[in-house]
């Protein structure tokens, strides 16, 4: 019985896995971040002039430019970890496959006295 | 008649040798970094200032800088929802984080033309979340004409202000310590 629960959770968390894995991956590629936190990023921009140069200030501080922006695509979110979770998904599900498939050979065996 | 001019003279001479104290409307930015072990955040506020300064006397340098908590920005609008909650820094009760600057003691001095560089060792009182608590700092203060630019760099605990947070989070996911960066400029 608890051999059957045990394999319960773990068909359950591989499929909930590859779910995942296949909705993020859907949204990654589809480019619809549904799932994603729409997460923005502070960037820092150091002004240059056409040389190369620092431009600076009247304080004769290099001038610095900072925002928030937008990522493209948005991180972190499931478009992002979906991927990974659908691979991990895709081993647990492969790896249950075998072992169902060896699970299944070896009682043939038993039962045929092979 | 004499008696007149050399008052008028003495009077004179006190000025020339005492600038009076000027006002000065500050702008600026604040970045605030929290590095917790699980996550990184890095935030962004606006904010305003009101200091008194005599370029030749900046040690009697006071002021008051003003953010408002619902300016702040982490990148994430769930999270700064978070952030102005009652759970966090409580921006319905308490909706300005505050210093006020009380003392100064000029650490370094430098001149070159008319700009004028100051590192100066400033106290005063920090106030977060309804709680205040003295706050001692080192700020640059940079002057040109009439135009002035005050930086600093500072770090505040957040258990110092009563900031507990959702249950686990502070020490996992916000730092216990956030580091500040102010960025303020202004004219008289």
């Amino acid at each position: 019985m608890r051999g059957l629960q045990s394999i319960f959770l773990v068909l359950g968390l591989t499929l909930g896995g590859a779910a995942l894995g296949i909705l993020g991956s859907w949204n990654y590629l589809m480019e619809q971040p549904l799932l994603a936190t729409k997460e923005k990023q502070k960037v820092t921009i150091n002004a240059q002039d056409e040389d190369g140069q620092p431009i600076l200030d009247e304080f004769e501080d290099p001038v610095v430019c900072q925002a928030l922006v937008p990522l493209d695509p948005p991180v972190p979110g499931l478009d992002v970890y979906g991927p990974a979770a659908g691979i991990l998904g895709g081993a647990g599900l492969a790896s249950l496959g075998i072992f169902a498939v060896l699970l299944w050979r070896s009682r043939k065996m038993v039962v045929s006295g092979d | 008649m004499r008696i007149w001019i050399v008052a008028l003279f003495i009077f004179c001479f006190s000025g020339i040798a005492h600038a009076a104290p000027v006002n000065v409307q500050l702008k600026g930015s604040f970045d605030f970094l929290s590095d917790a072990p699980m996550e990184k955040i890095e935030g962004l506020a606006k904010g305003t200032g009101q200091i008194s300064l005599d370029v030749d006397n900046v040690s009697q340098l006071k002021g008051t800088v003003t953010v408002p908590v619902a300016g702040m920005e982490t990148g994430n609008e769930t999270r700064d929802e978070h952030l102005r909650s009652e759970t966090w820094l409580n921006a319905s009760a308490h909706p300005n984080i505050t210093y006020v600057i009380e003392s100064a003691e000029v650490l370094n001095e430098k001149r070159k033309g008319e700009l004028g560089i100051f590192k100066l060792r400033v106290k005063g009182t920090f106030t977060l979340h309804g709680v205040s608590k003295p706050l001692e700092t080192v700020v640059t203060l940079k002057s040109k004409a009439n135009k002035y630019k005050v930086s600093a760099d500072f770090q505040i605990a957040l258990a110092d202000y009563e900031v507990v947070g959702a249950s686990g989070i502070v020490g996992s996911k916000v730092g216990k310590t956030i580091s500040i960066k102010v960025n303020m400029r202004g004219k008289s």
